[in-house]
């Protein structure tokens, strides 16, 4: 019975392909439309991260559009279907396995580096627990943004406190955080989109 | 990050910029041009350097009837994989091919091996010419087994190029064996098959690289 109703879904989705191959819209949404609960259900089912599974959904969708000259109406349109979702569950998980790996690098890198405050064990952890764009985009800030968001951010220190430490006025010092955070906030958000 | 909704915006999307396309031909159809390619090629070699004498070459010894046997089941292993790699859902006509291809290069080894230091003892300046016909005569199943693999899906390029160049100079060696009238086996091994398939691996490679650049 699973084996027909399986034979019967192929026959319906080669029929929206075939028709979608002669450029009708229609057919190629309801195709795109039925496959993505059982894309999701795979590429989840293949260990990708939970965060990253609609962005492979979106890749395998982008594939077929650019594949789909590639199937033909007298072959079954499953196997075809899963070739390509294997092909890039597995570049996805490729290239997951690589990023943990440079972020345990950078994290062991950071680990390794001399702590913002030697003598205060809260500020150490803080320092290491940074993400390591967010250090790259701390490292590019102005000397006296740096210094403030790290007193109040990164050592979470009163402003008071911060404000003695780096030898301004409290509103000077609270000026320089808030613009050194909205220079971090525009640095790490178009890390993010490139 | 992409979200349920950004996902059902890409079906839209999609779906908006579909436009009609011609499907691939059918791997067996891709398989046929390219053996017509091969065969006029046959022709014309025939024509320019005279007929080849496959009995003759297979009667001069083992060595030389093995080149004849593993080269031609190099070339067409080569090639189907090459074609079916860029065809989704063909992974086992795939996999055949590259285990025959496996096979036929693991043989080629062997017979090296086997010719111990006998095997580079003809200098390369003296295989050149065998080595250059055969990767010219590797030029017009490579051409079109290329265009082929071209159409394709988009994935795969250097694996592609490599195993369609390969072939194709394995086809070329082929030809040039039957009709090279040298006995020493080093100069086959040479001229016929290991410089050639060098040169059509490093230049499939590169194909595939640009191809991989090139995509979007």
């Amino acid at each position: 019975m699973d084996e027909r109703r399986k034979d019967d879904a192929d026959a319906e989705r080669a029929a929206w392909m075939a028709a979608a191959q002669r450029g009708d819209a229609e057919a190629y949404a309801s195709l795109l439309k039925s496959l993505l609960p059982v894309l999701r259900a795979f590429v989840r089912r293949r260990g990708v991260d939970a965060s990253a599974v609609e962005d492979v959904v979106q890749e395998v969708l982008l594939l077929i559009h650019r594949a789909r000259h590639s199937w033909r109406a007298d072959r079954p349109f499953d196997p075809w279907f899963w070739a390509i979702a294997r092909n890039a569950t597995t570049d996805a998980l490729r290239r997951q396995l690589r990023e943990r790996a440079r972020r345990e690098r950078a994290y062991d890198q950071a680990a390794a580096e001399p702590p913002l405050a030697r003598n205060d064990p809260e500020a150490q952890l803080a320092a290491r627990e940074l993400a390591p764009g967010l250090r790259d985009a701390l490292a590019k800030l102005p000397a006296a943004q740096r210094q403030a968001v790290e007193l109040l951010y990164v050592e979470q220190v009163s402003v008071a406190e911060a404000a003695a430490r780096a030898g301004v006025s409290p509103t000077a010092l609270k000026v320089r955080a808030h613009r050194g955070s909205r220079a971090l906030r525009a640095a790490l958000g178009k890390g993010e989109r490139s | 990050m992409s979200d349920e909704r950004s996902t059902e915006r890409l079906v839209g999307r999609l779906a908006g910029d579909l436009a009609p396309v011609r499907p691939i031909a059918p791997l067996h159809r891709q398989a046929l041009a390219v053996f017509a390619a091969w065969a006029a090629t046959t022709l014309g070699a025939t024509l320019l350097f005279g007929p080849a004498h496959p009995l003759d070459v297979i009667a001069r010894g083992a060595v030389s009837a093995s080149f004849v046997g593993l080269l031609g089941l190099l070339a067409p292993a080569s090639l189907a994989l090459g074609l079916a790699s860029r065809i989704p859902g063909r992974e086992r006509v795939g996999w055949l091919a590259a285990a025959v291809g496996a096979a036929a290069l693991l043989g080629l080894g062997c017979v090296a091996l086997a010719l111990g230091d006998a095997a580079f003892a003809t200098p390369f300046a003296q295989c050149e010419r065998c080595a250059l016909r055969s990767v010219v005569l590797a030029v017009p199943a490579g051409l079109v087994a290329g265009l082929f693999a071209r159409r394709g899906a988009p994935w795969r390029p250097g694996l592609a190029g490599a195993a369609v160049a390969l072939g194709a100079a394995a086809a070329g060696g082929f030809l040039v064996h039957l009709g090279c009238p040298r006995t020493d086996a080093s100069h086959w091994l040479v001229g016929h098959a290991l410089a050639p398939l060098a040169a059509a691996v490093v230049l499939g490679l590169t194909v595939g690289a640009i191809a991989r650049w090139r995509t979007p």
